[in-house]
C-alpha cells in the first residue's frame, strides 16, 4: 500500500511493505501481513517481530537484541537493493536514463519487456503514476506470478499490468498505436522491434533497449533504422560511490623549517609532521559495465 | 480524433526545441517570435501548423526553413565507407587538397544545394578523401557536416531535450549538471506525482522543471532561489500550463531565514516595533526577530511553516552545507534528499557535517560517468570526446534523532531454522 507517496501514511500499518534498515550495506524488505507465516525476520541486530512494527513511524528506530534497526518507507530504489533475484536486474544508474530517455512522466503509457524481477518495472510506475500505466511482459510463468503477487502487495495494481506472453512471437498482445514508450530487456531485442512499433503510438514515442554486449546493440541499431526509427544513440552510464574519509600524511619539514622549530623553543625530533585532510575516495573496484543503453525515436 | 490530431500540429505560441544532432536551440513559435542562428535571425511563426517531429533545414539563401521530408538520417549513399583498418601512408598535408575555394562553397549554398548533396560535393572534391583511413573519412564527413549543414528536428519540450539546450552551450549556467545526474537526482528523490518538493535551484529553473515535470502539477513546490526574484529561463522553455505553475512558492534565499520558527512575519508597509536584525546577537534564547515581506514571499514561506516536505533537491553556487543542514528539518522521516554540485570539496564537507548529525541515514556521495557510442556496421566505437564531469551527488534519508524510542519486545526464543540474514 505504500510504494506511492500519495497513499503513504506516516506509519507503519498492515499491507505495508516495509524496508528494515540493518546497516550500511544491509537492508531487509518486509511485508506486514499478520496471516503469513513468517512473522519473525533474523537480522544480525538480533530478530524483529513484523506485527511489533505497526503504528510506529517510519523513520524511527528499533531496539533489537544487539543494537538497533531502523525501518523506512519503501521506493523503488530501495526495493532494487532488496528484491528477491529472479533475474539479473538494472540498477539506479540505468534505471534513472531509461526514465529520462523514455520521456516518461505522469501518465504515460508504457511497455516494458521483460518484467524479469521488476527492479525496472517499480521506478516506470512510480513514475507514470496516478494516471499513466505500465504493461509489462514476460515469457517466464513463474516470474509473471511472482511479479503480480509483488504489485498487489505494492499497491501497484492499478499501475501496473503484469503479462505472460512472448513478445518475440506474439508482440504486445492487443496494444496498437498506444504506448508512449517501449523498454526492451532481453537477449534478442532486435525480434521485438517490429512488434514494438506496432504497439507504439506515432509522432514521437520513444524506444529503449538494454544490452549488455556490443553486437546485440550493433544488431539492435540495424533493426531499429530498419524500422524507421530515429534520432538513435547508444550510451553507457555509470555511477561510482566515493568514500569520504579524514586521510593523514607525512609531511617532510625542509631544514631551514625544522631550524626555526616548533613553537621556537625545540628542534622536532623527526622532519615530519602530519597534515591531516578531508577526501573522498575512489574505490578500489568500481562498477565498470553493465549494459548499453540505446534509444530512439519513432515519428 | 480531430482534437488529437491537431494537438500533435504545433501551435501558435508553442515553446518548442529545436533539436540537431550536437545541439540544440529552444524557441518560441509565433508572429514576431524569432530565433538566432549561426548569426541568421529566423522568424518562427512559419512553423505553425507542422506536425511535432517535423525536420527542417535551414536554408541561407532565404534565411528561411525548408521542410526534409523523411530521408535516412545517414544517408551518405554516394560516400563509400569501408571497413576499418584502411591505409594513410600516400595522405601528406599540402594544403590543397580540397578543390573547392571556400567562395565556390558559398555560392553553391547561395544556388540552392544543400544538405547531403553539399557535402557529397565536398567529400568529392577533396582528393585525399579515398586515402583516408575509414575511421579519418567518417570523421571527415562529421566535421563538414557540422561546418555546413542546419538540420533540426521540431520537438515538444522534454526534460531530456532541455538538458540537451544547456549541454550544447549554456553548461556553466547549469553548473555542468548532465542529463544522468539529473536523471539519477530524480530517482534517488522518489519525486512523483503528489510530491511535496523542496527545490533549491541556482541553475536556471532546471531543476524546479524536473520537479514540475514528474509532479505533473499534482504536487507543490516550494523553490528557493538566488537573488530577490526568480530567473528561471529552462522552466520557461518548457511552457508548463499556468494552473502547474501556481503548484509553486517562490521563496528567495535572502528570506530564507523566515521560515525558522523564530522568525515572524509582517506584512510588508506595516509598522513594526523592531527593525530586521536589531537583537540578533546575545542572549542564548533567540528573541522572535521580525520580517517585512511581500505577500508571495509571506505566502511561500507560511507553507514552509506549516507543512513538511517529501523531498529535497538542491544545485546552487552556494556551499551546499549550511543551506542543507537549515532545510533538512522541514523533510518529513523516512524522505530522501539529493544535492549536486560541480566540486567535490563542498560535498565532502556536507557529507561530514551529515554523519554527524544522527538524523540522516544512508549517506552517499557519487560521481557518475556518461560515455555515447556511435553504432555503425564494423565501425563502433566510443564518441572520441566525451564529458568530463556531470558534478556530484550526495544523498541521504531523513530518520528520527536520538536514542531508540521503540523496544522490541518479542525476545522470545528463535523458531529453529533462525538463520542469519545476510
Amino acid at each position: 500500500m505504500s510504494f506511492l507517496t500519495s497513499s503513504n501514511h506516516p506509519t507503519v500499518a498492515e499491507g505495508d511493505t516495509v524496508m528494515i534498515y540493518i546497516d550500511y550495506s544491509t537492508i531487509l524488505a518486509a511485508q506486514i501481513d499478520l496471516s503469513a507465516k513468517q512473522s519473525v525476520i533474523h537480522t544480525k541486530k538480533g530478530p524483529v517481530s513484523l506485527k511489533n512494527l505497526i503504528g510506529h513511524r517510519y523513520g524511527t528506530k528499533l531496539t533489537c537484541k544487539s543494537g538497533y534497526v531502523q525501518i523506512l518507507q519503501p521506493t523503488p530504489e530501495l526495493w532494487t537493493k532488496t528484491l528477491p533475484f529472479r533475474t539479473q536486474i538494472l540498477y539506479l544508474p540505468d534505471i534513472s536514463m531509461i526514465v529520462m530517455h523514455l520521456d516518461l512522466k505522469p501518465g504515460s503509457l508504457v511497455g516494458e519487456s521483460g518484467t524479469g524481477s521488476g527492479s525496472l518495472s517499480h521506478a516506470i510506475a512510480r513514475t507514470v503514476a496516478p494516471s499513466g500505466h505500465l504493461y509489462t511482459f514476460d515469457y517466464h510463468d513463474v516470474r509473471v506470478q511472482q511479479a503480480r503477487k509483488e504489485v498487489v502487495q505494492h499497491g501497484l495494481e492499478d499501475i501496473i499490468t503484469v503479462q505472460l506472453a512472448d513478445v518475440y512471437e506474439n508482440g504486445y498482445g492487443t496494444l496498437e498505436n498506444h504506448l508512449d514508450a517501449v523498454m526492451l530487456d532481453l537477449p534478442m531485442p532486435w525480434l521485438a522491434i517490429p512488434h514494438a512499433k506496432k504497439a507504439l503510438k506515432k509522432g514521437g514515442s520513444r524506444v529503449g533497449s538494454f544490452s549488455p554486449c556490443i553486437e546485440q546493440v550493433q544488431r539492435t541499431c540495424e533493426e531499429l533504422k530498419k524500422h524507421g526509427f530515429s534520432d538513435l544513440v547508444t550510451l553507457e552510464c555509470l555511477m561510482r560511490p566515493l568514500e569520504v574519509k579524514v586521510m593523514n600524511m607525512n609531511s617532510w619539514q625542509p631544514p631551514e623549517v625544522r631550524a626555526a622549530g616548533v613553537d621556537g623553543d625545540r628542534r622536532p625530533k623527526t622532519p615530519f609532521s602530519q597534515i591531516s585532510f578531508s577526501t573522498a575516495i575512489i574505490p578500489k573496484e568500481v562498477p565498470g559495465h553493465s549494459g548499453f543503453l540505446t534509444f530512439a525515436s519513432l515519428f | 480524433m480531430t482534437s488529437e490530431a491537431s494537438a500533435s500540429l504545433i501551435q501558435d505560441g508553442a515553446r518548442v526545441i529545436f533539436q540537431r544532432k550536437d545541439w540544440s536551440k529552444e524557441a518560441t513559435v509565433g508572429a514576431g517570435k524569432s530565433l538566432v542562428i549561426s548569426k541568421l535571425k529566423i522568424k518562427t511563426d512559419e512553423v505553425i501548423g507542422l506536425p511535432y517531429g517535423t525536420l527542417v533545414e535551414l536554408n541561407k539563401q532565404t534565411g528561411k526553413f525548408d521542410r526534409v521530408e523523411a530521408v535516412e538520417e545517414d544517408d551518405f549513399a554516394d560516400i563509400e565507407f569501408g571497413e576499418a583498418g584502411g591505409d594513410n601512408r600516400n595522405l601528406v598535408d599540402t594544403g590543397t587538397a580540397q578543390g573547392l575555394s571556400t567562395g565556390e562553397i558559398a555560392e553553391l549554398k547561395i544556388s540552392g544545394v544543400k544538405g547531403m548533396e553539399l557535402i557529397n560535393n565536398i567529400v568529392q572534391n577533396s582528393s585525399t578523401f579515398g586515402d583516408r583511413q575509414e575511421y579519418g573519412k567518417e570523421k571527415y564527413v562529421a566535421k563538414k557536416k557540422e561546418k555546413h549543414i542546419y538540420r533540426f528536428r521540431i520537438l515538444r519540450p522534454t526534460l531530456r531535450l532541455a538538458c540537451d539546450v544547456y549541454s550544447s552551450m549554456k553548461v556553466n549556467k547549469i553548473n555542468h549538471i548532465r542529463v544522468d545526474t539529473l536523471a539519477i537526482m530524480l530517482s534517488l528523490s522518489n519525486i512523483q506525482a503528489g510530491s511535496k518538493v523542496l527545490v533549491v535551484d541556482g541553475v536556471q529553473g532546471l531543476l524546479l522543471a524536473a520537479a514540475m515535470e514528474r509532479t505533473g502539477g499534482t504536487g507543490k513546490i516550494v523553490h528557493v532561489h538566488p537573488g530577490p526574484q526568480p530567473i528561471i529561463p529552462a522552466y520557461d522553455l518548457f511552457g508548463f500550463p499556468d494552473s502547474w505553475t501556481d503548484t509553486i512558492h517562490h521563496l528567495s534565499i535572502d528570506n530564507l531565514e523566515v521560515v525558522s520558527s523564530h522568525v515572524e512575519i509582517l506584512p510588508k508597509g506595516e509598522e513594526s516595533m523592531e527593525t530586521d536584525g536589531a537583537s540578533s546577537d546575545g542572549p542564548v534564547e533567540p528573541p522572535l526577530k521580525k520580517r517585512k515581506l511581500n505577500a508571495l514571499q509571506t505566502a511561500s514561506a507560511n507553507y514552509m511553516k506549516e507543512n513538511t516536505m517529501d523531498a529535497l533537491i538542491m544545485a546552487s553556487r552556494h556551499h551546499p552545507k549550511s543551506i542543507l543542514l537549515f532545510l533538512l528539518p522541514f523533510l518529513s522521516l523516512s524522505k530522501n534528499f539529493v544535492v549536486h554540485c560541480a566540486y567535490r570539496e563542498p560535498l565532502v564537507d556536507t557529507f561530514q557535517a551529515l554523519r554527524g548529525l544522527g538524523s540522516v541515514l544512508r549517506i552517499c556521495l557519487n560521481d557518475t560517468a556518461l560515455r555515447y557510442y556511435q553504432v555503425l556496421p564494423s565501425r563502433t566505437h566510443p564518441e572520441n570526446s566525451m564529458s568530463g564531469s556531470g558534478g556530484f551527488l550526495l544523498s541521504g534519508t531523513t530518520v528520527e534523532k536520538g536514542a531508540a524510542a521503540v523496544v522490541e519486545k518479542e525476545q522470545e526464543s528463535v523458531p529453529e531454522d533462525g538463520k542469519e540474514e545476510e
